[in-house]
């Protein structure tokens, strides 16, 4: 997971409801420069513990959580934009953040990280619980590609689930917790295939399920107006791609 | 670029003199552990550290950058067996070995993200010149290999030049730093193909000279292990995104 401190932040500026914007850094900050590791830990878990059970239950406890990733990043960003300077870049990359986080947090989403013009969000436990996931990612990939489609912002964006772990580096990073597990390196390789201004996904995969079931269940939707293209092979083999062969595509008719 | 503090933390665990460790100190002491207070100010004043850092983090010049991405083969594969604190002692360890190499090699963490860690060797953190950080670059990931091959850390190594930029996300008090730039995004394209326990770099680049003569000689001679570095292969690219190399180089040390 992103840092602790930067959610914070982007919540703050946001304006997102959310129980990190009462986390008390000045205290955890001066446990870990001050006390021993054992006065630290306990301030630590004390103030995770004040988030609630299920931020202990992930955060502290180490359990793996049934999650969907959403990764969405400027199409051609480096190419499209290598001649604008770097105040230039900043006014972009602000404009875009401004469309992109309040999007994913209208959704339930939270911010794991951003890099340049890629951000990943995670839908699920601890933030939100761990109910109609599949629904709030996908309305959410939908404002996505609508919002940025006609601009110079156009984004691609790529859709992964599965089981996770949060990992807390105690002795450096202690405000950091970073996702491992399949579906992260699963969403990098599918981003790194993705096609423009569409909903990318794996064939198979539990989104693709999610799709298949709402069609059939109502085909007169408003996913109707949304056109599912696939199943295109992935090749080349996608390295750590080992639950998936094919991937689909998803696109505003 | 990763934020101030946690390269501060990285420097001040694993010994490396720094500017940044210094300068934090000094800010510490003078805001009494507010946190908030110590974001203004890092904000404020990390051109103060030295000239370049005001060049390249104010003013965002153009860095010349070389760029290392490590990580673990298979890692979510291979270890998704390992519990929380497992998970935290195989990090701890496998960070203990990799970290100091870079350092030794005058690199700097940019970001770390589980097994990943992508490195920059660049200015202000090097006073180097391309050639001389390109030169690093390629020892760091040898040494790299070196010590991890065959081991439960056996890792693979991309590695990549060219001009980036540290574009500062302004949210509240926190600033975090993030390269962008083409190189970036080609960085991590070529972790997404880069072979096991193998250095790998894009053909036609600074880094390929390096190594152009020993390739030109493992040509004429076949794969063989009398190379000053090791045996090369060559790989076509049939479609990466936003990579226009039309192959790159995987070496065996």
């Amino acid at each position: 997971m992103a840092n602790l401190r930067f959610i914070k932040s982007l919540n703050e500026k946001y304006d997102k409801k959310s129980k990190f914007r009462d986390l008390d850094f000045g205290r955890i900050d001066e446990s870990f420069s001050s006390f021993s590791g054992e006065q630290y830990r306990r301030t630590f878990s004390e103030s995770i513990n004040n988030l609630g059970s299920d931020y202990k239950k992930y955060f502290i406890d180490s359990e793996s959580a049934d999650i969907y990733l959403l990764f969405i990043d400027i199409c051609s960003f480096s190419t499209r934009f290598s001649h604008l300077n770097n105040k230039q870049l900043s006014v972009l990359l602000d404009t875009y953040y401004d469309i992109v986080i309040p999007t994913i947090y209208k959704h339930g989403g939270e911010i794991d990280k951003i890099i340049g013009d890629g951000i990943i969000a995670v839908f699920g436990a601890p933030f939100i619980p761990e109910h109609n996931l599949a629904t709030k990612v996908n309305d959410c990939a939908k404002e996505l590609i609508e919002k940025t489609k006609d601009t110079q912002l156009y984004s691609k964006v790529a859709i992964n689930s599965g089981d996770i772990m949060y990992y807390h580096n105690k002795s450096i990073h202690y405000e950091e917790f970073t996702i491992i597990g399949k579906p992260i390196t699963e969403l990098h390789r599918l981003e790194s295939i993705s096609t423009d201004k569409k909903i990318n996904f794996f064939t198979g995969s539990d989104y693709d399920r999610f799709l298949s079931h709402r069609i059939a269940s109502n085909p007169y939707s408003g996913i109707a107006s949304w056109l599912v293209s696939g199943s295109l092979a992935i090749t080349p083999t996608l390295k750590g791609v080992t639950r998936f062969q094919h991937r689909k595509t998803m696109e505003k008719r | 670029m990763a934020n101030f503090e946690n390269i501060k933390r990285l420097n001040e665990k694993y010994k490396k003199q720094s500017p940044i460790v210094d300068f934090y100190n000094n800010l510490s002491i003078n805001e009494s552990f507010d946190r908030d207070r110590i974001e203004k100010a890092i904000q404020g004043s990390i051109g103060s550290i030295s000239p370049d850092y005001a060049r390249y983090f104010h003013y965002g010049l153009d860095v010349n950058a070389a760029l290392l991405f490590v990580d673990i083969c298979s890692f979510s594969t291979r270890f998704s067996n390992l519990k929380g604190d497992e998970i935290s002692e195989f990090f701890d360890k496998y960070y203990d070995l990799i970290i100091p190499i870079i350092y030794e090699f005058d690199g700097e963490i940019d970001k770390i993200m589980g097994d990943g860690i992508i490195a920059v060797f660049a200015p202000p953190f090097s006073d180097k010149d391309i050639k001389e950080l390109v030169n690093d670059v390629n020892l760091c990931a040898t040494r790299i290999i070196e010590e991890t091959k065959g081991t439960e850390f056996s890792s693979k190594v991309a590695i990549h030049s060219g001009t980036v930029n540290y574009y500062q996300n302004k949210s509240g008090y926190y600033s975090e730093y993030t390269m962008i730039g083409k190189p970036l995004t080609e960085l991590f394209r070529l972790e997404s193909v880069a072979l096991d326990e193998r250095i790998n770099f894009f053909v036609d680049t600074d880094i390929h000279q390096l190594h152009k003569a020993a390739i030109e000689k493992n040509n004429m001679m076949g794969m063989v292990y009398s190379m000053p570095y090791g045996s090369y292969s060559r790989h076509h690219i049939t479609d990466l995104k936003g990579v226009d190399f039309s192959g790159y180089y995987s070496l065996k040390v």
